[in-house]
């Protein structure tokens, strides 16, 4: 913890190797989150890179007010978000529906299952995952997810709700199956 | 990972309806984490290449300034009248493109 203090100290006044460090550290998490989130190998890529790419740019903006790991989450989510803007409504479903089938075989080969809890998970929109994975696996307050994805406290509070609702549903469905 | 709350019932049950499944998930789909040099030239690659932006903008900002003062100076000197023209057509073009802006970012929270 001392360290990555340390660390973001001298990123923050232009040193290189720290911060290529600091990113090396968050890596694995920063791609297990757009993973997550996208439920679409190569867009977690893209977004996993362009996250970075940003950081190198804005480093120096950093106050530390968030912990390093949290600005990623946040720059990554709303270049995701953005993405989720920019789609063309009609072929955002199908294109959706590819992607789950993709990381739903990948993952069947290194895990032997497809648990329905993710199939539930991959089913919500990307609007309404973000929140819900930033708030009941990650942790964080409604008021800071809000000021991660930049929407009101209670755009927030709703996605949570329409999200919780629809994975109980989901898996109430698996279940009586 | 931050703490979560213990007494939220909703936490509790995506704890044990999805937590394990996700986290399993996670386990299984862990990147192979480049080297460090790697990274280093990223960095190093990508800060050359905004400050190279940087400099392109401000010498792009200096000649569209020098250009527009240069302009205004020739516009006063032949005619007072439409020097003033000019300005008060800037400064109202400016507070409408401010307006506009204003307005579509308070519509889209609205929306939100």
């Amino acid at each position: 913890m001392h360290d990555e203090a340390k660390l973001i100290n001298k990123a923050v006044r232009g040193d290189s190797r720290a911060l290529s460090e600091l990113l090396r550290e968050h890596y694995s998490f920063l791609y297990q989150y757009a993973l997550k989130m996208t439920m679409n190998k190569m867009q977690a890529e893209d977004i996993t890179q362009e996250t970075m790419l940003r950081a190198i740019e804005k480093i120096s903006g950093f106050q530390g007010r968030a912990k390093f790991s949290t600005w990623l989450l946040s720059i990554a989510s709303r270049l995701f978000a953005d993405r989720i803007r920019r789609k063309e409504r009609e072929k955002a479903w199908l294109r959706e529906e590819q992607s789950l089938r993709a990381i739903r075989y990948e993952t069947l080969h290194k895990m032997d299952e497809w648990p329905e809890a993710l199939q539930a998970l991959g089913e919500l929109s990307g609007e309404i995952r973000m929140p819900v994975l930033l708030k009941y696996y990650y942790g964080y307050a409604q008021e800071e997810i809000a000021a991660m994805l930049d929407v009101p406290v209670g755009t927030v509070k709703s996605r949570l709700h329409n999200g919780l609702k629809q994975l109980r549903k989901e898996l109430a469905k698996h279940e009586e199956a | 990972m931050k703490k979560h709350s213990a007494n939220d019932p909703d936490q509790q049950w995506f704890d044990e309806a999805m937590g394990d499944a996700i986290a399993r998930f996670d386990a299984s789909h862990s990147p192979g984490v480049p080297e460090l040099d790697a990274f280093e030239r990223l960095v190093q690659a990508r800060k050359r290449e905004a400050r190279k932006r940087l400099w392109r903008d401000l010498t792009l900002f200096w000649l569209t300034a020098c250009f527009v003062f240069g302009s205004m100076a020739w516009v006063l000197e032949r005619n007072w009248i439409w020097f003033a023209a000019l300005q008060v057509a800037a400064a109202a073009g400016g507070a409408g493109f401010v307006a506009c802006n204003f307005g579509r970012r308070t519509w889209s929270k609205w929306k939100s």
